[in-house]
Order: C-alpha cells, then structure tokens, then sequence
C-alpha cells in the first residue's frame, strides 16, 4: 500500500510562511561552496564517515556530487548544477552563490510581508533589467588587446567603445540607455540570441573542423590571460593547445583557432606538474614490453583499424542477449586440441596480417593472449581508448570503426599514423608505464597531459583545465566578454539602484489616489523597490565574498569600498583600477607581483552567456523553490509518522 | 515453506463520511489540489522515502500519478479525475476542487444526501444546457481565420503552471509554437471523400538550452548516438532530393537467440554455429535491401554490426534504436509498415518513403532529421522543447501536450469558456438567478421542500465560486461585478474597502469587460450571500475596440469536467458503507 505524507511547509498564512525550509536550506547549501568564488580557492575535504573515503575538492559541481543530498531542495539544486556544468563547463559556482543569497533575498521578502508572485515578477524584472546592462556593457573580443605598457594603471577599459568609461551619460537619461540598447542589438549581431535563423541552419558541415571557432583579427593568447581567472598554467595550456590546432589548421605558428572538441586530457600521477605538456593526436599508457615494439616503429607512418567494443572471443555487441544453455556436443573425440578461441585468434591474426595492420585501437579491453600474438608479429594492440579518439582517428585516417575484428577488410584500414615514446614513467610500479604519442596525419586532436605528484589533486587538476578551456571556448563563441572580478555585479547593482531611485520618485510625484492603474503587472508591483534592493545586496554579497577570499580585506572592509565604488560610479567617476586589484592576493610584500601582474590584473573578463545563464538558472532555482509550498513523501508506513507534529497522512 | 495464517474478516465502515479521519483526509486533498489551481498556484514537491527523483510540479495529471492515498474514498476520486484527464487533458484540477467543495458544502448544509443529490442532478442539467445554449455568456467562438484565439487557448493552458517558469516572451513564444504544432497536424485539402485523420506531434526535449530556441519541425527527429554517425554517413545524408525508399523493422536484428525461447540447445561440434546461421540470414535481409534500392533502413532495436557494416558499404543509411515511441510516428510519416520478422524476404508494400534527412544540431545533440515524402501537408511534426533545467522541461513538455490536446478538441466544438474565473461567477449568478426564480417549481418536480431547495442551490453555487476563489493564493480580495457577474480579483497590498472603486483592477479575470469602458459597474465580494441576483447580462460586442480576451479555456474539457465532478460528488454522497479487505 501506498501511503502519502504530506508535510506542510508553509501554508497560506503568513506566520508560517516566514519559515520557509526550503529557501533556508537552499542558503545553506550555498554557503558551504562561499569559499570557492574567486580566483584564491580554498579546497576542501569531503570525508565519508561510514567507508572512511575523503576526495579533495575546490569546484562546486564536484562538492554537490559527493554530499550526500537528502532534503528534495538539494537535489533539484543539483539537478540544475550538474545540467548546468554538462552544457556549459563553467559557472557552476555562480551559479549556487547567487542561487544562495537569492533565497535569502526572496525570504527576506516574506518577511517583510510581499506576497510571492509579487517577488516572483520583480525578481524577474531585476534580472531583465541586469541583462539588459550587462549586454550594452559587454566587450567585443575585438577590443580586447594588449594594453601599451607604459601606458600606466589608468587604462582600465579595454575596449573604447564599453559605456564603462562614461557610466552616467550611458545610464542616467532613458535617452541615453534607449541608444545604448540599440547599440548593443546592433553589435550582437553574432549571438546566438538574435540569429535563430543560423543556427537552425547549422548543420555541421562535415569537414576537419567542424567546431572550431572561427577567430579572425582576435588575439588568443591575450583572450586566455583575460579569462584565466587566476589559473594561469592551466590556461597557459590552453594557448599551446590553440598554437598546435592553429598550425595544423594551417594557419602557421599564429594562434588563430581553437576547437574544444579536439581535446583530450591524459593523467599521470607521479610527476611534478610543470610536465604538464600538450601534444598533437593522443597519448596513451603502455606496458614496457609493448612499448620496446614502438621503439621499431618510430618514424614511420602505419596502418590502423579501430575496434567498438572489446577484443575477445567471448564479447558480443550491445544489444545482444548471450544464451548460456548452448552446448556443444560431440561424438569423437577432439585429437587437435583446439578451442573456439584458438580458432577466433587465428582468424583474427590472419585479417590483420593480410590487411598489413600495424596498431589496433581498441574501446574497450583486448585479450591479453591475442595482444601478446598480434606483438610477435609487430602489431601494436592499444586497449581502453577513449571514444572521442576513435572517433578522431576514424575521421582523419579514412578507418572505418568495426565491431568485430573478424569483420575487417581493406577498406576498413587507416592510414598514416605515426608512433613514438613521449616518456617513460615506470619509476611507480605501474603496469602500463610508457607514455605513448599516436598521431594521425592532418589529425586536429591535441591532447593535454596534466601530471601533478599528489594524486588527490589530479581531478582538480582536471577539473581547472577543463574551465579554463571552456572559458576561452565560451568567449570565441559568444565574441563578447563581460568585464570581470566583480565589475559587472556593481553595475547592477548601481542600475538596480537608480531604479530604485526612479521608482520613489514616480511614486512620490504623482497623486496616488487618481493614478489609473494603467501600469498593469510589473509596473504596479508596489514592492519593487523592496525588492530590487534586497537582490541588488545580493550582488553586493557575491562582490565582497570575492573580496574577502582573496584575502585582502574583511566582508565589512569590502561593502565600505564597494559602496564607495557605487558613489563614484554615480558621479561619473571611472571604475577604480585598484578596486578590480583588490580581489587578488596582494603578494606584493613578498616580492611576488611583477608590476607586469599588476597591470594584467585590471583586465579580467567573465564569459557572458555562461554567467547569464548562471543567473538566470539561480532565479529559476529560488523561483521553484519559493512557490513550492508542500512536500510530499510517499511510500511511507503510516505508523512510523504517528506523533510528528508537522506532518500530516493522506 | 508456507505458513496458514487465518483469514481476517473484512473490515466495514459505516458512513464513511461522518469519520473524522476520512473528513481529514479529504480535506487535505482538497487543500493540495486548490493550492496548485492557476498562474499563482503553488508546487508540490514529491519523491519517495528513499531519496529518489523529486517531482516538483503543479499539474494535476503528474501529482495524482505520483501521488496515492490509502482512503478508498479519495482513490476513487482521483481515479475518476484521472479519467477525466486520459480524455481531456485539462481541468483536472478543476474536477477535484468542485467535487470536493460540493461535498463540503452538502456536509455543512446539513441537507439529506438523497435530497442533496438530486438538487445536485438538477442543477447540473441547469448548468449543461446553459452552456449548450447559443448565446451563453460564457462563450466565445474560436475563429479559425485567425490564430488569435489559438494562441491565447494554447497560452491559457502553458501560463497557468509556473513550475514552467516563464517569462512573459517565452510564454507567447511557447503558445505560438504550439499553434503551429497543431496547424501542421491538421490536414488541408479535399478531405470530403475520406475520413480526416490528424497527425501526431513528437515531442523532443533538450535540456539545458533557452527557451527561445524551441522550435517546431515538419517531419521527424532520430536520436543518433554520436558513434553511429559515420564521417561517410554526413556525406551521404546530404545527398540530393529524394523520395528515398525506407525500410523499418520492430524486430530485434542483433543476431542472437533470444527469440528461440526456453531450454536447451545442443549443437553438434561439426555443425554450423546457430550465430553464424542467423548472421547469413540477416546478411540475406540486408542484401534484398540493397537490391531493392532502400535508402534508409531502420530498427526499433538492435542492428548487428555486421549487417549495419554491410548496409553502410552499400551506401545505406542505418539507424539503430529507435525505441517504441517513434515506430508509430515513422509508420505515419513515410507510409512504411514495421516489419516484425527477418526470416522472410520485405514484402515490397512494407517500404516507406522520405523526402529526404539530413543531420541536424539540436542543442547540444545530434540528431536525424527525417523529411515527410508528401507535400503539401505533412502529417507528422516534431516539436523542439528547450529548457534550462530538467524539473521546468518536464512541466513545460505537459503543459505543451495538454495545449495540443485542447486545440485539437476546438475541431470538435470551436467555441472555448471565458476563463480567469469568470466562467464560473457568472454560470454561478445565472443558475442562482434561474433557481430562485423557479424554486418552487423545481422543488416540487424533485419532491423536496423548497427551503431544502433553496439550500442546495446555495452550496451549488457556493462550490462553483469556490473554484474562481482558488485563483487566488496570496491573500488578495475576488469581487464579482453586479452587471455581468465576472470575476474581478484584486491582488492583496491593495487594500479594499467596499465600494472603493480605486484597487478595483482595469479589466475582469478574463479581460472581456474593462471599467474604462463600462461606467457604473457596481462590485461585492465574492462567496458572500449578496443580497439580490439579476440574471447576468452578456457582455455585448458592441464597444469599439472589442477588449482583448487573456484567458481562454477548452469548452470540452469544461463541460465534461463540470460532469463529472458533480457525478462524482453525488456518487461519494452516496456511498453508506466501504468494505475493506484487509488481507
């Protein structure tokens, strides 16, 4: 029997609505990832107490993953985080920060009283509001260049054309904000927000590089310096990544071009992290018997096949149901000896050799026997690889993918892949111990190894390559960069605060009583200034969290100078170049800081789409959250709720 | 070993109705359902005591799915809302909170439920007929000329579950997407000789990627796994102008033995491995496929490598896994029939035709466009549902159907109900009105008293204002006007004081009457016992320019769910005992 408990939240009244779980857990939960905002992260330790396990940690992506999320507001947070992460690769932690402070935004809103779909449609309005400025104050990739170094800390503002430089004359007249809206529609010409028609007409054309962003008259290098965001040899990786894809590209040594979908990560534990390399095709990790066959077959170009699936007698494709209860049955006795497998690997054998195969790349596992046949006889047998690289491989050296090995012919061979040792890391007692470099001709994979000597940091390793390369991948697709470490989140809150302003005015100018409500909907919110301010401290919260991680100042320091900011914002001051320094670790005591540093770090660029979005899921997060009123479990035995309170049993 | 535990006898409860318990649970009930009602209607957070998928969502059909109740009183309600909802999609809510509040009513009234009953019945045929009438008030024609009222149907129904979360842009674009949905699968032409037969809608959901990008297709999309899209395949797809000849096949053609049954199978050492004989047999297959000149060549499920290595050098194109619920589509589309056997040559009739397929990005996935072989109008379509995250897709995907199902009941009667509660303050006004005018008769033909009468009659309509008063949920006041009884709800923090005609907001519920342009409209609060009922006027279409309806509701889905709540009600009224059996 199916039994319903209800537990009610929040009712229709007001008391209770003031403790509304669901937005406080919410709070909670986003507090727990508070120290990761910024470019200083503070790991953390995620211990299991029942299996003793512990995994280190500084992405909020990777702590939801491993708590153990039992209240349903955890798991729709999640749920979102994780959707988000899948799309995007970055933003995540934004994304839960704003989520967090939102909650607490919108419970503050109970509070004081302001009934829900009243927050819900000035929440949204604010988020409108902010889009709109981040959009007319978004730098094309075009404008951002390398400033003249002797030109000083003054220049600030990459581009000429952001309004950041002339904030009152952008913001304060609707005249002047109605040009800029046009303006900015005009320049987005390239975002996948206007062009619709495009993208319903992408489809891939099939050719060598059908995701590269095309990057004309655009400086990578000095792009990635802007969106590094403090990892500085990840993104430095990302450049040599673009560097090799841009000459294979042939576009020569000039870092023309970049394509994430080309990219693979190799991990080796054990050596110290400034191996960490990048090379053109894969890499792969090979026992030391298998690797003295590569030391024969350095510098020639091969033959390869590639093969879905496991090498074995015994592997059958996907889909197919194995029927145990067939036996074979015989009435001589069998004098030769020979099993089925026997037969499988000499069948197999005998293709490869006919085809003239050299390496065989295999998705999943190769029997150990055939592997140790297809040696003697100069075959190279690669297990484990990545299906990503298959695919590259098929792509490039015209080898068409086959299941079963016994189904190969000529034209499923490939051509011209070439071999070699890249290192030897046997010094840990590892099966597999050799680094192996395959490259396909005209191959645009490139594959990045990151080796770091503390295990535990490998997948944050990971995890800080994988951001940096989609943040530059971001900024190549969106061709707009907003201005970082905090710039943005102060012009939105300095709009939301000249709204507010706007609004008291309005409010206060006209006769109250004959006012017609003509402004239906958002623009009869009688609590919208209540609200826009308490999103607005919301920002707030995100900028001085930024401030306080980087260590340079307390959360009551950082409002002072951030309110400080707003004032000079609101006289037509520019944004102080020593405000954006103050997010990083001020190292300039000890030496550190080169003054080269210092002057790169006013110039620090978020993604645009990613961070949009990040908001715009936060406030569809507290939304849902928000309206939810009632929690319902079911499948529960009625006698194990007898005598709680707050629960009731349908 | 099994253990003989005597038989507990059943266990019988008399009036089920009087229990506390059972008064509690039906209360609750009701309070879930009446909070999830409209726009501002509040979720529902579900999952199960293990910590699985938590369901948020305010739609009647996914609640009382996911939601049971061990009160077999309730199970039967929400059996019969779900009935009601396999048929019509929509107002499932509005079933449960009337049925409720008619019980509620007829329990506080202190009314026989024999008595209660067949007011209940009379009134009911009341409201049919009303609304069957030609000049109802309530009623508006849907014009097939122009999509207006379409869309604002289609919007009606996606706007009114904010678990979809929506701006206001997204919501028109939505709406507008699920009118086109529906004009695609609505065939054109003669269609005189032969009997019409609607398309489908196939609906693909992509996570994770806004809501503006959703978007709706002539034709049909496959979901190819990335693998199977071999670099010579993209070639080909591209290939020029069909029709291309297509084969399907629901059999599983992975070669295995599956399909051999039970038991034990022996095989003679020198025979021929059975595998190897199915492989021949599926090879064979694929050869009549080349030679009779397939171009697509499909399956439910499972395609043996081999075969699938064999099509593709013969310059096939081969789609794997399709799964169950595009068979039906793909047999529409192309005119194919599934094949269920391989052990026999195709029968040339079986084969379908496509105009063409070519791959297409969708968000971040791959997939199969197939184009439908006929002009002009294509049968089937594939609706694209983007959104940010997986809870508010999965609303929006129901809220999308439930609009398809609605547009396609206007083919069947083209009028739709004013809705925003006024529907229902104004049917109410009209039945009070008629019932008090013609009490005594009525009682007299029913054989009860009239004062009996007159209490039925006020629960009656009580109930069906009860349903306008769970628009609102955020202590707002609900007035109705005294002309044309419409519903007028005035958002709290707008103080009101009676007569203030002030917070009285511009237009009704459901934007037909609008105070600038109808002087001396009088109000009073809803629910209360206003002392005089006219018979409401119908809002005439003279004024220029003819105010913008915002609301619209199914009138189908309406007047069944009106049915059936009162049937329902009048069922439970009457139930003496429930007999249970407890083992």
């Amino acid at each position: 029997m199916s039994i319903l408990q209800a537990s009610q939240k929040m009712g229709s009244t007001i008391i209770s609505q003031r403790l509304h779980v669901g937005l406080q857990q919410l709070t909670a939960l986003a507090a727990v990832t508070h120290s990761f905002l910024g470019p200083n992260k503070n790991h953390k330790f995620i211990q299991d107490e029942s299996t003793g396990e512990s995994s280190l940690v500084c992405t909020c992506f990777r702590v939801l993953e491993h708590l153990d999320l039992t209240c349903s507001v955890g798991q729709l947070a999640n749920e979102t985080i994780q959707a988000h992460q899948k799309v995007f690769h970055s933003g995540a932690g934004c994304l839960l920060f704003m989520a967090g402070v939102w909650s607490r935004a919108a419970l503050e809103c109970l509070h004081r009283g302001i009934s829900i779909p009243h927050i819900v449609s000035a929440m949204s309005e604010g988020l409108d509001i902010c889009w709109e400025v981040c959009r007319s104050n978004s730098v094309s990739i075009e404008d951002i260049r390398p400033v003249a170094s002797d030109s000083g800390i003054s220049v600030l503002q990459g581009s000429p054309h952001t309004v950041l430089r002339n904030p009152v004359t952008g913001m304060n007249s609707s005249h002047g904000a109605l040009n800029n809206k046009k303006q900015s529609r005009i320049k987005l010409t390239h975002s996948r927000h206007f062009c619709a028609n495009d993208k319903a007409d992408g489809n891939t054309t099939p050719g060598l590089f059908p995701h590269a962003v095309s990057s004309k008259g655009v400086d990578i290098p000095h792009l990635a310096e802007a969106v590094s965001h403090g990892c500085v040899d990840a993104m430095s990786l990302v450049v040599e990544v673009s560097k090799i894809q841009s000459k294979n590209n042939g576009s020569g040594d000039s870092c023309r071009t970049f394509d994430v979908n080309k990219l693979v990560t190799c991990t080796l534990p054990g050596l110290s992290e400034d191996h960490s390399c990048v090379l053109p095709g894969c890499v792969v990790l090979l026992s030391a018997e298998q690797a003295s066959l590569v030391h024969h077959m350095k510098e020639q170009k091969w033959q390869v096949v590639l093969i879905n699936g496991d090498l074995s007698e015994k592997y059958r494709h996907l889909g197919f149901n194995n029927k145990n209860d067939i036996s074979q049955v015989t009435d001589k006795l069998d004098l030769k000896g020979l099993s089925k497998e026997d037969d499988w690997e000499d069948n197999v054998l005998t293709t490869l050799l006919k085809n003239n195969v050299n390496l065989v790349l295999v998705n999943g596992e190769a029997s150990e026997r055939l592997t140790q046949h297809c040696m003697r006889h100069r075959i190279l047998v690669v297990e484990r690889v990545k299906p990503d690289i298959l695919k590259d491989f098929a792509e490039t050296t015209g080898a068409v993918p086959v299941t079963y090995a016994t189904q190969l012919s000529k034209h499923c061979v490939g051509t011209g892949v070439e071999i070699s040792i890249w290192r030897d890391c046997s010094g840990n007692r590892r099966r597999a111990s050799m680094a192996v470099n395959i490259v396909a001709d005209r191959t645009a994979l490139v594959t990045v190894v990151l080796t770091t000597s503390v295990h535990s940091k490998l997948r944050t390793l990971e995890d800080c390559f994988w951001g940096c390369a989609y943040r530059l991948h971001h900024t190549l697709k969106d061709r707009k960069l907003l201005p970082g470490a905090g710039k943005t989140e102060l012009l939105c809150v300095q709009t939301l605060q000249k709204h507010i302003e706007d609004n008291g005015e309005q409010t206060r100018g006209k006769d109250v009583a004959s006012a017609p409500r003509a402004k239906q909907g958002r623009a009869g919110n009688p609590h919208r200034a209540d609200v826009f301010q308490l999103m607005a401290d919301g920002w707030m919260d995100y900028i001085s969290t930024l401030m306080l991680n980087s260590g340079t100042c307390s959360k009551v320091d950082a409002w002072t100078t951030i309110n400080q900011q707003l004032k000079d914002l609101n006289e037509g001051l520019s944004l102080d170049a020593n405000f954006a320094r103050l997010l990083l670790r001020d190292d300039t005591e000890d030496g550190m800081m080169s003054p080269d540093m210092k002057r790169s770090a006013g110039k620090v660029y978020d993604n645009m789409t990613v961070k949009l979005e990040a908001w715009r899921k936060a406030l569809d997060l507290v939304f849902l959250v928000l309206q939810t009123d009632t929690e319902i479990i079911t499948g529960i035995d009625p006698k194990q709720v007898e005598g709680q309170s707050n629960v009731m049993v349908l | 070993m099994s253990r003989v535990t005597k038989k507990a006898s059943s266990v019988c409860t008399d009036s089920p109705l009087s229990m506390s318990e059972v008064c509690q649970k039906m209360t609750l009930m009701r309070q879930i359902l009446t909070s999830c009602f409209g726009p501002n209607g509040r979720l529902k957070q579900v999952h199960n005591n293990v910590g699985g998928h938590v369901l948020t969502t305010s739609t009647s059909t996914s609640l009382l799915q996911a939601v049971s109740s061990s009160e077999p009183l309730l199970k039967l309600i929400t059996a019969s809302i779900l009935n009601h909802l396999s048929r019509f999609s929509d107002c499932g809510l509005y079933t449960g909170i009337l049925c409720f509040s008619l019980i509620d009513h007829v329990q506080k009234s202190g009314l026989r439920p024999s008595v209660a009953i067949k007011i209940n019945k009379q009134l009911l045929e009341v409201c049919t007929s009303f609304l069957n009438q030609e000049d109802c008030g309530c009623k508006v024609n849907v014009d097939f000329n122009s999509c207006q009222s379409l869309v604002t149907l289609a919007r009606s129904v996606i706007s009114s579950k904010p678990a979809c979360v929506l701006t206001e842009g997204e919501q028109q674009h939505i709406s507008t997407l699920a009118v086109h949905a529906f004009l695609l699968t609505v065939p054109c032409g003669d269609t005189l000789s032969s009997p019409v037969r609607l398309g489908r809608t196939v609906t693909v959901s992509i996570e994770g990627q806004f809501v503006l990008d959703s978007t709706v297709f002539p034709g049909l999309l496959v979901n190819v796994p990335d693998m199977q899209l071999h670099p010579t395949d993209s070639e080909r797809i591209r290939r020029g102008p069909g029709p291309f000849r297509l084969a399907l096949f629901t059999v599983s053609l992975s070669g295995d033995l599956s399909e051999f049954g039970e038991g034990f199978l022996e095989v003679h050492c020198g025979a021929p491995d059975p595998e190897d004989l199915i492989l021949d047999q599926l090879l064979k297959l694929g050869e009549q496929a080349v030679t009779d000149q397939v171009e697509v060549f499909m399956c439910q499920r499972v395609i043996h490598p081999v075969l699938q290595h064999y099509l593709r050098r013969h310059g096939l194109l081969v789609v794997e896994r399709l799964g169950i619920a595009l068979i039906q589509p793909i047999v529409q589309m192309t005119g194919a029939q599934a094949v269920a056997l391989y052990q026999t040559p195709i029968p040339p009739e079986a084969y379908g035709q496509v105009k063409g397929c070519f791959v297409r990005t969708v968000g971040s996935r791959k997939m199969l466009h197939l184009l439908p072989p006929r002009e002009p109008v294509p049968a089937v379509c594939t609706m694209v549902l983007c959104h940010r995250n997986d809870t508010m897709l999965n609303e929006l995907k129901a809220a999308c159907q439930r609009a398809e199902h609605v547009l396609r009941l206007t083919l069947r009667d083209p009028v739709g109900l004013l809705g925003g509660g006024c529907t229902e303050t104004h049917m109410a006004a009209y039945v009070s009105n008629k019932g008090t005018t013609e009490a005594a008769e009525a009682a007299l033909s029913l054989g009860v008293s009239q004062s009996h009468y007159l209490l039925g009659l006020n629960g009656f309509c009580s109930s069906l204002e009860t349903v306008a008063l769970a628009l609102e949920h955020d202590g707002g006041t609900n007035l109705v006007d005294l002309t044309y009884a419409h519903h007028w709800p005035v958002p709290q923090g707008e103080g009101l004081q009676r007569g203030d005609e002030g917070e009285v907001p511009a237009t009704c519920g459901c934007g037909l009457v609008e105070r600038s342009s109808r002087p001396g409209l009088e109000w009073t609060p809803l629910n209360t016992r206003y002392p005089l009922r006219h018979a409401p006027l119908v809002v005439g279409k003279d004024t220029t320019p003819t105010p913008q309806l915002r609301v619209l509701d199914s009138f189908t889905a309406k007047l069944n769910a009106l049915q059936v709540a009162v049937e329902m009600a009048n069922l439970v009224l009457d139930i003496g005992y429930v007999i249970q059996d407890v083992n």
